[in-house]
C-alpha cells in the first residue's frame, strides 16, 4: 500500500507539471494570427518578434523599410494614413489581425503582448517592386536573376526563405502574378 | 491475508484512476468564458431529445450565422448546429457519422468554407472539435484524420497528458465547472448581440492554386454518400459573410460539384438582399460573422427554403416539442436581453466575450 501511495503521489506530481513547463504547453491560447480562416499566410504564435530585419526579407516603400516581424507602429507612422484599415479577430482566439491598405500594397500586422508586429506585405500592382527590383508581371527568369534558384516550388508558388521570413511569388504562364513578404514560423 | 492484499490492491487502483480522472477534469480547459467555442461540440449530448429535422455542419459560418430558435419560431423546424471553430471537412463528416448514432435528420446543411483546407491546420482548433466529442470509434477516426505531424493519438484520448502543465493557469471556472458546464449555446448557435458595421474588406490575395484539395473532396464525397445512404438531403451553403474572401473559382467548383452530384448549393452571399441582411447592423465583427439580428434574418430566409423545398413538418402544434422549444426560447431571450444590458452598461460584452 505504501509503495502504491508513493507511486500515485509521484505520478500525480509528474503529471501536474512540477518540472519546467515548455512555452507551447498549457491551454490553447495561441496568437490569433496563426488562426486566420481565410487561408492567408500569416505568422505563427511561436515567432519571436525581436527577430527582425537582420535575418529576414525587407520590403521598401518610398524609402521606408518594412522588415518582417519588426514592430509595426513606427513603420506605419512613417507610411502615413492608409487608404483603409481592417481588423479581424480569428474565430475563438484572442488578438486581432490588422490590415492596412495602401495604394499598391497591403501591410498585415499581428499582435503579441499588446504590441503590433509586421506579419506580411502583399504587393498589388507593378508600381512597387521588391528591394531587388522584381515587380508584378515580371518573368520567372527575372525572379531567378534577382533571387537565385534556391527556391521551393509547389505548383505556381515559388518560395524563397531568409531567416524568419519568406518571399513568395505566384508565377503563372511565366508571369509574376503575386508577390508576398511573409513573417514565418 | 491474500484477500486483504487484493482489497488493498483494488482500492489503490481505484484511487489511482479516480485521481487521474479528477485531475484530467480539473486541468482540461473549460471554455465557459472568453473563448467559449470549445464547448460547442460537447453541448449536443446534453440535449434530451435529438430527433432534429435539420443538422448544420461546419465552422463559425454555421454556428454564428443561423439561429435555430428563429427556424422554430417561424417555421416549426427543429434544428441543431454541430459546428465548431475551423471545423475541417473530415471533422464534419465524422460528426455526422456520430450524429447518426443518435438521430436521422431529414436535411443536413454543410457550409463549404472549410473546403479550402486539405490537411490538418492547428492543434488548438482540433481540440475544440475533438475534445468535446464523446469517446467512440468515430472519434478515434476523426482524431486520426485531424492530427498534425508530431501529434499522438494518446494525447487526444488522455488529454491529461496534453494539459498536465495547465495547473498554474487554473481559475475559478475550472473548479465551478469541474463536473458540469453551464449551458452557453442555443442548439449549437453562438449568440452575439453587439454590432460592428462592415467597412471595406481587404483585397483578396492571388492564390497559387484555386483548386480544392483531393482530401477535402474525398470527404465531401463521403459526406454526400453518407447522406444518400441514409436518405438525407444534403444542402451545401456558403454563409453570407464577406471576409475571409470566398473566391469565384471556389464558388464555381462548388456549383459544379453540386450539379454533378445532384445536390443543392446556395451561395448565400448572393442572397443577402433577399434575406434583408445589412452588414451595417447585422454583423458584430465587420462582416466576418453575423450577430443575432443577422442570424435571425438568415434563418428566416433560409428556413422558408428548407420548409418549401423539403416539406419539413411544422412541429409547433406538437405539445412535446413546443414545451422543449419554449424553454430554449426563454433561455435565448434571456441571453439576448442580458447581452443588451451588458452593452448598455459597459459598451461591450463583458461576460460573454473578452473586450475587443
Amino acid at each position: 500500500m505504501k509503495k502504491a501511495s508513493i507511486g500515485l503521489i509521484a505520478l500525480l506530481l509528474a503529471l501536474s507539471g512540477c518540472g519546467n513547463k515548455p512555452a507551447e504547453e498549457g491551454a490553447p491560447s495561441p496568437n490569433a494570427l496563426t488562426q486566420t480562416e481565410d487561408g492567408a499566410t500569416l505568422p505563427a504564435a511561436s515567432v519571436m518578434p525581436e527577430q527582425t530585419s537582420g535575418d529576414s526579407f525587407v520590403f521598401e516603400a518610398n524609402g521606408i523599410a518594412i522588415p518582417m516581424h519588426a514592430e509595426a507602429t513606427p513603420i506605419l507612422k512613417q507610411l502615413g494614413t492608409p487608404q483603409s484599415y481592417f481588423e479581424s479577430q480569428a474565430c475563438a482566439f484572442p488578438g486581432l489581425n490588422k490590415i492596412y491598405q495602401y495604394s499598391s500594397f497591403d501591410v498585415y500586422a499581428y499582435e503579441k503582448d499588446g504590441i503590433d508586429y509586421i506579419a506580411s506585405v502583399i504587393l498589388f500592382d507593378d508600381t512597387v517592386a521588391t528591394k531587388e527590383g522584381v515587380t508584378l508581371f515580371n518573368k520567372k527568369s527575372d525572379v531567378i536573376k534577382a533571387y537565385g534558384d534556391k527556391f521551393t516550388n509547389n505548383l505556381n508558388l515559388y518560395v524563397y526563405d531568409q531567416g524568419k521570413s519568406q518571399l513568395r511569388f505566384v508565377i503563372e504562364n511565366d508571369q509574376v502574378t503575386s508577390i508576398e513578404y511573409l513573417a514565418k514560423i | 491475508m491474500v484477500r486483504k492484499k487484493l482489497i488493498i490492491g483494488v482500492v489503490a487502483i481505484v484511487l489511482l484512476f479516480g485521481s487521474l480522472y479528477m485531475l484530467q477534469r480539473l486541468l482540461m480547459p473549460k471554455y465557459v468564458s472568453g473563448i467559449v467555442e470549445g464547448s460547442l461540440i460537447g453541448e449536443y449530448y446534453k440535449d434530451s431529445r435529438k430527433d432534429f429535422d435539420v443538422i448544420f455542419l461546419g465552422d463559425c459560418e454555421v454556428y454564428e450565422n443561423f439561429s435555430p430558435v428563429t427556424l422554430w419560431e417561424k417555421y416549426g423546424i427543429t434544428s441543431y448546429i454541430r459546428g465548431s471553430a475551423q471545423q475541417l471537412i473530415w471533422q464534419s463528416y465524422y460528426l455526422l457519422e456520430e450524429t447518426l448514432k443518435y438521430e436521422k435528420p431529414k436535411v443536413v446543411v454543410y457550409n463549404v468554407l472549410a473546403m479550402q483546407y486539405n490537411e490538418p491546420q492547428k492543434e488548438e482548433y482540433n481540440r475544440m472539435t475533438l475534445d468535446g466529442m464523446e469517446l467512440s470509434p468515430i472519434k478515434l477516426k476523426s482524431i486520426q484524420a485531424s492530427m498534425l505531424r508530431g501529434e499522438h493519438l494518446v494525447d487526444y484520448l488522455a488529454p491529461l497528458l496534453r494539459f498536465h502543465s495547465r495547473w498554474d493557469q487554473l481559475n475559478q471556472d475550472d473548479f465551478t465547472n469541474l463536473f458540469d458546464k453551464e449551458k452557453l449555446f442555443h442548439n449549437g448557435y453562438y449568440m452575439r448581440a453587439d454590432v460592428k458595421p462592415a467597412g471595406r474588406v481587404p483585397r483578396a490575395p492571388r492564390l497559387p492554386d484555386y483548386r480544392f484539395g483531393s482530401n477535402a473532396y474525398s470527404y465531401l464525397d463521403r459526406l454526400t454518400e453518407l447522406c444518400k445512404k441514409n436518405g438525407i438531403e444534403l444542402v451545401l451553403v456558403k454563409a453570407p459573410t464577406i471576409y475571409p474572401h470566398w473566391y469565384d473559382e471556389w464558388d464555381t467548383q462548388m456549383e459544379q460539384y453540386a450539379a454533378a452530384h445532384d445536390l443543392t448549393y446556395i451561395n448565400l452571399l448572393k442572397n443577402m438582399n433577399d434575406a434583408g441582411i445589412d452588414l451595417q447592423t447585422d454583423t458584430y465583427d465587420a462582416g466576418l460573422h453575423l450577430n443575432v439580428y443577422g442570424a435571425e434574418k438568415l434563418a428566416s430566409y433560409f428556413g422558408a427554403f428548407l420548409a418549401d423545398t423539403y416539406g419539413l413538418q411544422d412541429h409547433r402544434t406538437d405539445e412535446t416539442w413546443s414545451g422543449i422549444w419554449q424553454k430554449k426560447i426563454d433561455f435565448y431571450d434571456r441571453m439576448k436581453q442580458d447581452q443588451l444590458d451588458e452593452l448598455a452598461k459597459y459598451g461591450y460584452l463583458k461576460r460573454y466575450k473578452v473586450e475587443t
